[in-house]
């Protein structure tokens, strides 16, 4: 599996685990019908995927996660979305392929494609 | 709180999917394949791991013959629900003890609040409540489905 499907997966897992880990999102799902209580099974989950992530990659997903709330940015337009600001054009992956990359604006991992 | 018309016009596309298979991680592989089709999703492979992820965490909201199952994934380009409709019926496995006929998908993209995604979730549950309203979505041509589930009682 590619470093980027592993760090979208990681951010994905993080995204339904904060409906979980939100009290006013668990409790309003939990109404409707939702239960929880493969909780365990999927935070054993994110600790694997954490753990195969490139160290170079998982860092930076780590520090982004603390810094700005989520572990991942995209880009659009060769804009990061996080701190919009315009990407250089040689840092673009080539067409078709995405790819991982920190931000040389506010240091967000970025998934350009 | 959102109202019932406000949470699926909040879902820019509607799709409905006539399913073809019987088994629930078939099923999800081709609501994402439908999806894909119709530009939603950038990357359908990490989508239908999430899917089966929230399988594994117990997310799907189980009814009689019906299932509500979502997620709010980076791959995921704009809001989005899909019907699933299956005359044969779908076994879907954990506490569904008969064979499922109407998967209805919320998608969502990963900059959409977790409490605005919660919205349309259980928005798209309480639509799916009443037995009579399943019955027309089933019966229903694929055009008219959104405007039953926009006026479904709740």
């Amino acid at each position: 599996m590619s470093a980027s499907r592993q760090a979208l997966e990681l951010f994905d897992l993080d995204q339904l685990l904060e409906l979980v880990y939100d009290d006013g999102c668990r409790s309003r799902l939990a109404r409707a019908g939702f239960a929880t209580d493969g909780l365990a099974l999927l935070e054993r989950e994110r600790r694997r995927l954490f753990a195969h992530l490139d160290p170079r990659w998982s860092i930076a997903y780590d520090r982004s996660l603390a810094r700005y709330g989520r572990g991942v940015t995209l880009v659009r337009d060769r804009v990061c979305q996080g701190c919009f600001v315009t990407l250089p054009t040689s840092a673009a992956p080539p067409p078709g392929l995405g790819g991982l990359h920190l931000c040389v604006s506010c240091g967000r991992l970025l998934y350009w494609r | 709180m959102v109202t019932m018309g406000r949470a699926f016009a909040a879902s820019s596309v509607f799709e409905i999917v006539g399913l073809r298979h019987k088994r629930r991680e078939s099923v999800l592989a081709q609501l994402v394949a439908a999806a894909e089709r119709l530009g939603l999703v950038r990357d359908p492979e990490v989508l239908l791991a999430t899917l089966s992820r929230a399988q594994r965490l117990g997310s799907s909201a189980l009814g009689k013959g019906h299932v509500v199952t979502h997620a709010r994934s980076v791959t995921v380009l704009r809001s989005a629900m899909l019907l699933g409709r299956s005359e044969r019926g779908v076994e879907w496995g954990g506490e569904a003890d008969e064979p499922v006929q109407l998967v209805l998908l919320v998608l969502s993209p990963a900059s959409v609040a977790a409490a605005t995604h919660v919205d349309h979730v259980t928005e798209a549950v309480r639509a799916l409540r009443l037995q009579r309203t399943r019955q027309k979505v089933q019966e229903a041509v694929p055009e008219a489905v959104r405007s039953v589930l926009e006026e479904a009682p709740r």
